[in-house]
């Protein structure tokens, strides 16, 4: 399940962030605190992007990632609301209001949570309500399943 | 058959909508090899069906293969749909 990746200090509610490089660079704030991925990471991501904007995977959901080598030494997942959606150059799926940043150190430490990211984004009701989440303590229990089931 | 799915790097999306796919094909009741790359390995890996987020798909076309572009990963009926319908012009041949 989700929240055995994701700690309280994971998770960022209701974020003002003026374009899409301010909320790549708040998002991955608390991975970079904990020394689990370098600013190199974060530019990266953001290299990334900017060559193609196919990190926003779904309508208002960006995920945030670069390659190993770009600097994440551990394992890492957040998540980020937006208190006003932002554009992130997307086509079909802008604007962007979650912000979901990832770091692995290698191509399979990290699949397991990924896969629970995937049961959980896959919910569509998971998602409304972490949207719509006023509170930490309140977004971890839809995390555990607790709500929106 | 043989389907792979890419993405920019080959550790997020495309892993996440290979989990996808595969529980759609048990769905369906369809045997396939599902595996995924980034996107500079796709050329060099000889599949029936690419399939990417719309942005990859673009540059999968060419490649020999179906295309399927989805604009929402995490859409399943979108995802089941698409995927039935590529798994359906393969096997015709």
């Amino acid at each position: 399940m989700l929240e055995d990746f994701v700690g309280e200090d994971d998770i960022l509610l209701g974020e003002s962030c003026k374009d899409w490089e301010e909320a790549v660079m708040r998002g991955a704030q608390p991975l970079l605190q904990r020394g689990i991925i370098e600013p190199a990471y974060v530019e990266a991501i953001k290299a990334n992007h900017r060559a193609m904007p196919y990190m926003v995977i779904a309508p208002g959901i960006m995920l945030a990632h670069a390659r190993p080598e770009c600097g994440a030494h551990g394992v890492g997942l957040t998540l980020m609301t937006l208190r006003e959606p932002v554009e992130f150059g997307s086509a079909h799926n802008d604007p962007v209001r979650l912000v979901i940043t990832l770091a692995t150190p290698d191509e399979t430490k990290h699949l397991k949570m990924l896969e629970a990211l995937t049961d959980f984004l896959m919910v569509p009701e998971c998602l409304d309500n972490f949207l719509a989440a006023r509170s930490v303590g309140e977004a971890m229990a839809i995390l555990k399943g607790d709500e929106g089931k | 058959m043989k389907i792979l799915v890419c993405c920019g790097s080959g550790l997020g999306s495309s892993f996440m909508i290979e989990m996808n796919i595969k529980n759609v094909l048990k769905e369906l009741g369809v045997e396939a090899e599902v595996t995924h790359c980034d996107l500079s390995s796709a050329a060099g890996n000889k599949s029936d069906i690419y399939v990417g987020t719309r942005d990859i798909a673009t540059q999968l076309v060419g490649l020999g293969g179906e295309v399927v572009s989805l604009n929402n990963m995490i859409d399943k009926q979108e995802l089941k749909e698409k995927i039935t319908a590529a798994v359906e012009k393969v096997s015709q041949g």
